[in-house]
C-alpha cells in the first residue's frame, strides 16, 4: 500500500507547479544563454590576453637592451635614437609654445600637472598643397618642417578621421615623479589621453601620449599614438630640446626596466587585465608630437610649491590661492602634415576635481534622499485601493528606470574614480538604487490592482458572457458563484496556459516559428525577453553619452504624461499630493540640469541649451497633474466633446416600489455581510417617525394652511436630503450586484472584483 | 460583524441544510467548526464519513476559512496532513462564499481530483497513469479511516 509523501511544510508551500514540467525548458536556456553571451562582451580570452602581455615583455625587454647599448654608445645594434628635428624648435617659438626660466620669487610654474584640461583647438593642415594657399606667418617655417613629406603615404596614414572638423580639445594628464633614485628634481615623465572632438556629432579621436615634463622651464614634451599603439619611450629623446637631451636619455632606462618588473610581477601574479582599449589605429595611423608650455602663475615658487605640498600631503595650513593652470600647446604629426594649436586651456587639478566630486556626490544624494522621502510620503498616502487606482503604473516605472541608470551610472562613475572622491560617489548610487527597487515595487503594486481593470477593455471581461466558454488560460473559475459550486481549480502557480506549449514542439521544425509561437503563448517568455531587451539597452545607455542623454530626455519628458493622461480617461485627479509632484519634479530636474547646463559639471558635459525646454515641458506637465486634481477637472484642457471620461457612480437612484404591505423595503440581501439591504437606513424608523409627524401635527392642530404648506416644503427638503444620503448606503455594482457600500469598500480594499461574479470593479 | 455572518450562515445551514454534508460549531466558540462529508457515491471514497476542521479568521468574511480534513484521505489535492489544494480557499476567495458552498466544493474534487495542480504528486501520478490503482487505494484507505 503506497504510504502519502509526507508533505511537512504547511500544504499551501507544498503546492507542485506542474506548468514547470510541461513547459519545455530549452528556448529559455538557450535565451538565457544568448543573452548572458551578449552582456559579457569579452573581446578574448584570458589565454590570449597573457599571450599580449608575454609579447609586451618581449618587446619591453628588445627595447630596453638596445636602448642601453645606445646609451653606451656602442653600435652592436642599429638602433640609435635621431636627433631632434631642427625645424620644430622655430615652429614652436612662432605658435608661442616655449617656456623660459622665471624669476622664482614673483612667478613660477606648476610642478605638478596632474589634471584634466579642456578648451578650443585650431586646426591647421601643413601638407605641402595646403600650405602653398596659405600665407600665415609661420608657412615657411612649416614648410620647411613638412620638406620631406610624402604625400602618398601622408595619405594612407592619415585615416577617416574628419581632421579639420575637430574643434575641440581635451587633455588628461598623469605626472608620475621618477622612481630611481638621484634622479633629477627638474624632471618627471607624464602619460595621459588625448582627445579630439568635433563639438557638432560629438565623435572623438584618443590619443595617447608619453612624454617628460621639464619642470623648470615649464615645458613638456611628448610622443602621442592612436590609443591601441604603444608608444616607444627610446625616441623621447628626440623629441626634446638639445639642452634637455642627456637627462631625458638617462631617465627612459629606469622607466623601461621599472616597466618591465612591474610587467613581469603582473604575469607571475597572474593578474591579467583584459585591455578595453578602444581600437582608434582604425581612424588613423598618425604619430604626433606633443609640446605644451605651462603658462606661468604669478605667484612666488615658494608659495606655489607649499600650495602644492598641501594637496599632496594636507597638514591643514594656509595657503595661498593661485590661479587654475592653464596650458598652451601645439600637436602636430609631421606623418600626416596635421598642426593642432591649443592657447591657455584651463585645467582642473585632481584635487579640485575631487572636490566638485565630493560636492556633487553630497548635493545628489540630499536630492535623492529628498526624493525618497517624499516617495514614501506618497507610498503611505495611497494606501488604499482606490488610491493606488488612480495612480500610472509608467509614472512610476519611467522614474524606476531612471533611478535604475542613474544607480548604474554612480556605481560606473565611482568605479572610474578610483580614490576617496569614489566611496562618496557610493551613497548617491545607494540611494538611487534604494529608490529604484521602491519605485519598482510600487509600480509593480500599481500595475496589480490595475491588472483586472486595464485587462478588460482588452478582453471583454474575465466573465462577459457566461454563455461563451472562457479559455482555460485565464485560469479565473468563469462559473456565477452563487449559482454553482467552482470546479476545482488548481492554486494558480504562474499564470501560465497549460496545454499549448507542449505541442508546438512536435509541429514547428524551424527554431524561429518554435520561438514566435512560444513568445505568443508564454507569458514567462515575454518578460523574459522584455527583461533581455532592457537589459541590453541599458547597457548600451550607460556606455554611451549620447545615447544616454537621448534617453534621459525622453523619459524626463514622458515623466507626467502617463499620469495625465490616466486622470483625464478616468475622469478623476492622480491623489498625488503637490509636496510630492513638486518635490520629484525639482529633484529630477536638479540633476538633469546639473549636467545639461551647468558648464562646469563633473562629467564635463557641454551645456544644451534644450534642457530648458525640457525642464520648461516638465514644469508644464506637473502644473497640469496638479490642475487636475483641483476643480478644474481632470479633463479641464480638454475640449468638452473629449472630455467623455465618465465615472461610475455606485449610488444610483433604484426604483423602490412602496409596498405599503411591507414595512421593510429591502432591496435584498448583502452577499458580504448576508444582511438585508435597506434603501434608506432610516426607513425602518418611518412608522416611528410618522408618529412623531402626526404628534406633531396634533399638537399644532389650530395651524393655518400656509403654516402646514412650509411644513410640508422643509419636510420634502428633508425628505430629499435623507435620500442622497440613504443612497450611500447601498452600492450597485456595474455588472447589478448590490452590497452595502460599508461591506463593499472593506472587500475592495482587498481586491478590485465583484465578489458575486469576480469582474473587475471602478474605482468606489 | 464576523460573528454575525458567521451566525447567519449556521441558521441558514439549518434552514436549508446540503445533501451530503453537515457543518456547526464544536463548542462555544463560534469561530471554530466541525464539518462532515459524506464520500460522494460515484466516487472511491462512497460509504465514506470524513471529518473536516474549519476555523474562521476574524475578518471573515474577508478572509478566507481555514478548512482542512481531520479524517486521513487518499487524494492528488490533500496532503497528510489533511491541507486542501483549493483555489477558493486561497487567492480565489470571495466573501460571497460561504462555508455551504465551499463544502459543496470540496465535495466535488473528491468526486473530480485535479491532478494538474497537486499538493501530492505521488498520488497525482498514479491518478493519471494506473486509476484502477488510485482507486483501490482510496477505497482501501476509505475503508481503513472514514468507516
Amino acid at each position: 500500500m503506497d504510504i502519502p509523501p509526507r508533505d511537512e511544510a504547511d500544504g499551501e508551500a507544498g503546492a507542485f507547479p506542474p506548468q514547470q514540467r510541461v513547459r519545455n525548458p530549452i528556448p529559455q536556456f538557450l535565451f538565457i544563454s544568448f543573452m548572458l553571451f551578449l552582456l559579457t562582451n569579452h573581446n578574448g580570452d584570458e589565454f590570449l590576453a597573457r599571450h599580449q602581455y608575454r609579447d609586451a615583455l618581449r618587446t619591453l625587454e628588445y627595447q630596453l637592451s638596445n636602448y642601453t647599448a645606445w646609451m653606451k654608445g656602442s653600435n652592436e645594434t642599429n638602433f640609435t635614437v635621431p636627433e631632434r628635428d631642427a625645424t620644430v624648435a622655430p615652429l614652436l617659438h612662432s605658435f608661442h609654445v616655449v617656456g623660459g626660466h622665471l624669476d622664482s620669487s614673483t612667478s613660477s610654474y606648476y610642478a605638478n600637472t596632474t589634471g584634466t584640461f579642456h578648451g578650443d583647438t585650431n586646426f591647421y593642415n601643413v601638407t605641402p598643397p595646403s600650405l602653398n594657399d596659405t600665407a600665415l606667418e609661420w608657412s615657411p617655417i612649416a614648410e620647411k618642417y613638412m620638406m620631406d613629406a610624402n604625400m602618398s603615404l601622408i595619405l594612407e596614414k592619415i585615416g577617416s578621421w574628419n581632421w579639420s572638423a575637430s574643434d575641440k580639445v581635451a587633455l588628461s594628464l598623469v605626472e608620475k615623479p621618477p622612481s630611481f633614485i638621484n634622479a633629477s628634481k627638474d624632471v618627471a615623465l607624464v602619460h595621459g589621453k588625448i582627445e579630439l572632438t568635433h563639438e557638432s556629432t560629438s565623435d572623438d579621436l584618443r590619443l595617447e601620449f608619453e612624454g617628460i615634463h621639464f619642470i623648470s622651464n615649464g615645458t613638456i614634451h611628448a610622443i602621442a599614438e592612436p590609443s591601441g599603439r604603444h608608444v616607444d619611450l627610446r625616441f623621447l629623446p628626440s623629441i626634446v630640446p638639445e639642452t634637455f637631451r642627456n637627462e631625458t636619455a638617462q631617465i627612459v632606462e629606469p622607466e623601461l626596466s621599472s616597466r618591465i618588473s612591474k610587467l613581469k610581477n603582473l604575469i607571475d601574479a597572474g593578474i591579467i587585465e583584459q585591455e578595453a582599449a578602444v581600437d582608434e589605429v582604425s581612424k588613423t595611423m598618425c604619430a604626433f608630437s606633443l609640446h605644451v608650455a605651462l603658462d606661468h602663475v604669478k605667484v612666488p615658487e615658494l608659495l606655489l610649491r607649499e600650495y602644492e605640498d598641501e594637496i599632496q600631503q594636507p597638514a591643514g595650513i594656509w595657503t595661498v590661492h593661485p590661479p587654475p593652470m592653464s596650458i598652451s600647446g601645439l600637436l602636430m604629426s609631421k606623418e600626416c602634415g596635421i598642426l593642432y594649436e591649443f592657447h591657455q586651456v584651463e585645467g582642473v587639478g585632481l584635487r579640485s576635481l575631487f572636490r566638485k566630486l565630493t560636492t556633487y556626490a553630497g548635493s545628489s544624494a540630499i536630492t535623492y534622499l529628498t526624493m525618497l522621502v517624499l516617495l514614501f510620503r506618497q507610498m503611505q498616502r495611497s494606501r488604499t485601493p482606490s488610491g493606488i487606482s488612480r495612480l500610472s503604473f509608467w509614472t512610476f516605472l519611467v522614474q524606476s528606470t531612471v533611478d535604475s541608470l542613474s544607480f548604474a551610472g554612480h556605481t560606473v562613475f565611482a568605479l572610474v574614480a578610483d580614490g576617496k572622491p569614489s566611496l562618496s560617489l557610493v551613497v548617491p548610487a545607494f540611494l538611487a538604487c534604494v529608490l529604484f527597487a521602491n519605485e519598482a515595487q510600487f509600480a509593480m503594486l500599481i500595475q496589480q490592482f490595475q491588472a483586472p481593470e486595464d485587462a478588460s477593455p482588452r478582453v471583454p471581461g474575465p466573465t462577459p458572457n457566461p454563455a461563451i466558454p472562457n479559455p482555460p488560460a485565464t485560469g479565473a473559475p468563469e462559473t456565477e458563484i452563487p449559482a454553482t459550486p467552482l470546479p476545482v481549480q488548481s492554486t494558480p502557480g504562474p499564470p501560465a496556459p497549460q496545454a499549448s506549449p507542449t505541442t508546438p514542439l512536435l509541429r514547428q521544425p524551424s527554431f524561429l516559428a518554435f520561438f514566435i509561437q512560444h513568445l505568443r503563448s508564454d507569458p514567462q517568455m515575454r518578460l523574459w525577453l522584455v527583461m533581455f531587451l532592457f537589459l541590453t539597452f541599458m547597457v548600451h545607455t550607460i556606455l554611451s553619452a549620447t545615447l544616454s542623454i537621448i534617453f534621459v530626455s525622453i523619459t524626463y519628458s514622458l515623466f507626467w504624461l502617463p499620469q495625465i493622461v490616466r486622470s483625464a480617461r478616468r475622469g478623476r485627479g492622480s491623489g498625488l499630493s503637490k509636496e510630492y509632484l513638486v518635490g520629484t519634479t525639482l529633484c529630477r530636474l536638479y540633476i538633469a540640469l546639473y549636467f545639461l547646463l551647468c558648464p562646469k559639471n563633473v562629467l564635463d558635459i557641454e551645456p544644451r541649451p534644450w534642457a530648458t525646454i525640457l525642464a520648461g515641458f516638465v514644469c508644464f506637465q506637473m502644473s497640469i497633474v496638479i490642475l487636475q486634481d483641483t476643480r478644474l477637472g481632470p479633463t479641464f484642457f480638454l475640449p468638452r466633446q473629449y472630455a467623455t471620461a465618465k465615472t461610475y457612480d455606485y449610488h444610483p437612484v433604484m426604483p423602490v416600489t412602496y409596498d405599503p404591505e411591507s414595512p421593510d423595503p429591502s432591496l435584498g440581501d448583502c452577499a458580504i455581510c448576508m444582511d438585508a439591504i435597506y434603501v434608506d437606513a432610516s426607513s425602518r424608523r418611518r412608522p416611528t417617525s410618522l408618529d412623531g409627524k402626526s404628534d406633531w401635527s396634533k399638537t399644532s392642530a389650530k395651524g393655518t394652511s400656509k403654516r402646514k404648506a412650509t411644513s410640508g416644503i422643509l419636510n420634502a427638503v428633508q425628505m430629499g436630503v435623507e435620500s442622497a444620503t440613504a443612497r450611500k448606503n447601498y452600492s450597485l455594482a456595474p455588472c447589478h450586484h448590490l452590497f452595502h457600500t460599508e461591506c463593499l469598500e472593506k472587500w475592495l480594499a482587498i481586491k478590485n472584483i465583484c465578489p458575486q461574479c469576480r469582474r473587475p470593479l471602478p474605482a468606489l | 460583524m464576523a460573528l454575525k455572518r458567521i451566525n447567519k450562515e449556521l441558521i441558514d445551514l439549518g434552514r436549508d441544510p446540503p445533501s451530503s454534508c453537515s457543518a456547526g460549531p464544536t463548542g462555544d466558540n463560534m469561530f471554530q467548526w466541525q464539518a462532515t462529508i459524506m464520500g460522494p457515491g460515484e466516487s472511491p471514497y462512497a460509504g465514506g464519513v470524513f471529518f473536516l476542521s474549519i476555523s474562521f479568521p476574524v475578518d471573515y468574511p474577508f478572509k478566507p476559512p481555514k478548512v482542512s480534513f481531520t479524517t486521513k484521505i487518499y487524494h492528488p489535492n490533500i496532503n497528510a496532513n489533511g491541507s486542501i489544494c483549493l483555489d477558493i480557499l486561497r487567492d480565489q476567495w470571495s466573501p460571497a462564499l460561504t462555508i455551504s458552498k465551499v463544502l459543496l466544493s470540496i465535495c466535488s474534487m473528491l468526486t473530480d481530483p485535479n491532478p494538474d495542480d497537486p499538493l501530492v504528486p505521488d498520488i497525482a501520478h498514479l491518478y493519471k497513469t494506473d486509476r484502477t490503482r488510485y482507486e483501490a487505494t482510496a477505497r482501501e484507505w476509505t475503508r481503513k479511516y472514514a468507516m
